[in-house]
């Protein structure tokens, strides 16, 4: 178990016609035993970062400390990580067994000792009856649970892992998942999870790393960054349909949404510091789930349903108001229909505001100014 | 626009029955989206249907005119793979161009224009025309993919998981997308997919695929309300279904499952017979837990909770019970604790089957 520290850690790919910054200044401390998920679009800089810190890509500069250790000049073997990829490389000449065996072996670990270690690996991942299979025997859900076994069995000091289930099918994804949770905690092993998948990254992560373009958006516990997002990319990203964001004004003590006025004194997280802002334009986001249809609010927010998208258990409804459109999320059971005029009843707690031109969200904005000056 | 049907056909590769018998007919007009797992048969089902395989036995009509031995080119339908292949070397306008550019359609320059901008309009490619496609990223690049098959008036669409190599966010804009594409130009889709909430946001009906058999055709309400057996209930459960064997004993359901000597169950269902096994189920969403014990208990020992998942709009709880491991979704926070020991009840709709899964028997 292992604290990891990242320093103002750079990585820019120099190719013949560009330069591409694909990691740009990261600070960053996880905790030993922790479990940190970076989580962003597809070529925002993750697999780069995981990559560094396993030692098989020379950050440009910054450093990388393992229980402050600087290691950033360390080969990856030296590091004493165990890794797994989206692909999961299984030897398929050898049985399970053999498969997890082999790191051992590498290290010329004693034969009972080995037998003792792969048993443990094979039984807490669920998988000891499979033994003697061979990879191509097994389906793709437990290969990828071989390749885990296979990392864990050294007892490393961080596991690193990247995609390890973007292969998978939908329902072998969601099974592996919650097992990857709970072996988390029965280890409590040190570990770096890659995914551009939000659900998975909310299930899986102690703390999440919200990155784009190579930089760290936020940072936080899974509910904080749901809850909390701290810019427009974060409360769009997280949430699937991400969160409502409306262009709103402040007039004075009132905030302004199409034909819809919230007093500031009602806004308990923003009325210290919202007399104290200066502009009148900002975005007020709002999540689906937050939103809720009522015939019967004479004062509520009238829009017209536009369109409804069965999910199941609930449904995914998108309205508009004039020239703003948002997206409620109800259950199946909600009498509603296309076309109907409705009106919208919002969960005023739940409003969180954002500054137009930078994108931050007030709250966050203040207290970063706070600590600045 | 064009309706599809597929009489009795089989496809066999070897000694692998790929699709086996299948029937169903897609209407003008229609989306529809076949859901299934990994080597379910769908890919072979959309070449069968566009002519690149031919099936060993069975029909495949178009607009109720056999075309089973008829080639490809002359089908007249559009292709998305699921790897898309762009011409790196063109720009955005010219692979879109490209398609209507063939001499067997000789189409005048004009015409070829004005339909290459219709399409990037409806795709939001507009300021994309002129650069060239290893500039875009993965969503505008697939995009481009669709809007070559967009660009043709085909009789069908049939498109083989064209989002499954996006990002998540991504993914979720082009659904949507897809969906408002398919009623702005109101043709036949044809979408096969693995992703469920893929098939339930976007399809008319769904048709639900298991080793190439069909097992269920269907509107999304219907196919999730009323499954046909375990697999589709299980299939469109996220997280998976909560499902386990019981059998009745002198009017006592017990669970007949390893690890779970003696647990019994308390269920109402008068009309299953003694000395039977059956399989009960239920999703997650349906599952109730409390500090207190109560009548309808769903078993006479407490749970313990042995994963709590915190997904931002819901929670799932796993539960141990004995043997047992039963999932729990709720909106908001997760409401319990690791370790925690609770009374587990049902609180709405529950499913069984007979003893394989394959059937719903009714309650
Ligand atoms: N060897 C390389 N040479 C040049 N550019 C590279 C190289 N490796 C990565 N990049 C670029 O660096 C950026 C970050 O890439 P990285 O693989 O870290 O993204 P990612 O967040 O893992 O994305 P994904 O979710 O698609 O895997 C991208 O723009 C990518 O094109
Ligand atoms: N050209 C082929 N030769 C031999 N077997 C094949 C061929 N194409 C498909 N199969 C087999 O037929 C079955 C159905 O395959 P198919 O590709 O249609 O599945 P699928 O539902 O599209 O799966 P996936 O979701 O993985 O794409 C599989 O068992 C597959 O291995
Ligand atoms: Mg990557
Ligand atoms: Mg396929």
């Amino acid at each position: 178990m292992a604290q990891i520290r990242l320093e103002n850690l750079w990585k820019i790919f120099k190719t013949k016609t560009e330069e591409v910054q694909a990691v740009r200044g990261i600070n960053l401390t996880m905790p030993s035993g922790q479990l940190t998920v970076f989580l962003g679009p597809s070529g925002c800089g993750k697999t780069t970062t995981m990559r560094m810190i396993a030692g098989l890509e020379k950050p440009t500069s910054g450093k990388i400390y393992i229980d402050n250790e600087d290691v950033s000049n360390l080969k990856a073997r030296e590091r004493d990580i165990a890794f797994v990829f989206q692909s999961y490389a299984l030897y398929p000449h050898m049985t399970v067994y053999q498969n997890v065996a082999f790191p051992l072996k590498a290290q010329k670990t004693p034969k009972d000792e080995i037998v003792k270690r792969v048993k443990w690996a094979l039984e807490l991942l669920g998988i000891w009856q499979y033994k003697d299979l061979y990879p191509s025997h097994l389906d793709s859900g437990t290969q990828q649970k071989v390749a885990i076994a296979r990392a864990i069995v050294r007892r490393p000091k961080a596991f690193l892992l990247d995609e390890p289930l973007s292969n998978l099918d939908a329902k072998v994804r969601e099974y592996t998942r919650a097992e990857l949770r709970r072996l988390h905690i029965d280890l409590k092993v040190t570990t770096v999870y890659v995914t551009h998948d939000q659900v998975e990254a909310m299930s899986l992560a102690d703390e999440i790393v919200i990155m784009k373009d190579g930089v760290i958006q936020q940072t936080g516990k899974p509910r904080e960054v749901y809850e909390n997002p701290a810019n427009l990319f974060v409360a769009n990203f997280i949430g699937s349909p991400g969160m409502n964001l409306f262009k709103a004004r402040k007039e004075k003590d009132t905030i302004i949404l199409g034909n819809l006025k919230i007093p500031v004194s009602h806004l308990r997280r923003y009325k210290e510091i919202l007399p104290g802002y200066k502009e009148s334009e900002l975005i007020l986001g709002i999540r689906p789930e937050y939103l809720k249809i009522s015939s019967s609010n004479a004062n509520g927010w009238k829009v017209e349903i536009e369109f409804i998208e069965p999910l199941g258990d609930e449904k995914i409804v998108d309205f508009s108001n004039g020239t703003l459109k948002g997206r409620l999320r109800t259950y199946r059971s909600t009498q509603v229909q296309e076309g109907e005029e409705v009106s919208i009843h919002i969960d005023i707690e739940k409003i969180r505001l954002f500054d137009e031109k930078s994108g931050c969200e007030l709250l966050t904005m203040h207290d970063n100014e706070e600590v600045k000056a | 626009m064009s309706s599809l049907e597929f009489k009795n056909v089989t496809k066999r590769f070897k000694n692998v029955t790929a699709i086996d018998r299948i029937n169903f007919r897609i209407e003008h007009g229609e989306f529809v989206v076949m859901l299934g797992p990994t080597g379910a048969g769908k890919t072979t089902t959309l070449k069968v249907a566009a002519g690149i395989y031919h099936p060993e036995e069975g029909e495949v009509y178009l607009d109720d005119h056999p075309v089973t031995h008829v080639h490809p080119a002359l089908r007249d339908v559009a292709f998305v793979f699921q790897n898309y292949i762009l011409y790196p070397n063109m720009t955005v306008e010219e692979n879109l161009a490209f398609p209507l550019k063939s001499r067997l359609r000789n189409i005048d320059e004009e015409k070829i224009d004005e339909t290459v901008k219709r399409v990037a309009k409806l795709l939001h490619i507009e300021h994309l025309l002129h650069r060239t496609t290893e500039r875009l990223s993965g969503g505008e690049q697939q995009r481009v993919a669709l809007g070559r098959a967009l660009v043709r008036k085909p009789r069908i669409f049939l498109m083989d998981e064209p989002l499954s190599n996006l990002d998540a966010k991504l993914r979720e804009e082009m659904r949507t997308e897809l969906k408002r594409i398919h009623r702005e130009i109101g043709e036949t889709f044809f979408f096969v997919t693995h992703d469920y909430v893929e098939a339930f946001s976007m399809a008319d009906r769904i048709i639900i695929l298991n080793h190439g058999k069909i097992e269920q055709i269907g509107t999304p309400d219907e196919i999730y309300t009323n499954p046909s057996s375990l697999f589709v209930a299980n299939f469109v459960s996220s997280p998976p279904l909560n499902y386990f064997t019981i059998k009745k004993e002198s009017g006592v359901f017990v669970v007949d499952e390893e690890g779970c000597e003696s647990l019994t169950c308390n269920i109402k269902a008068d009309t299953l017979q003694d000395g039977k096994r059956y399989i009960f189920s239920f999703r997650p969403e349906n599952l109730a837990s409390s500090l207190k014990k109560s009548d309808d208990t769903l078993f006479d020992v407490p749970a313990e909770v042995y994963v709590v998942e915190d997904l931002g709009t819901y929670s799932v709880i796993t539960f141990k019970v004995n043997g047992l491991l039963l999932r729990q979704k709720h909106l908001g926070p997760p409401s319990a604790k690791i370790g925690e020991k609770l009374w587990l009840k049902l609180d709405g709709n529950f499913f069984i089957f007979d003893e394989t899964g394959k059937k719903r028997v009714r309650e």
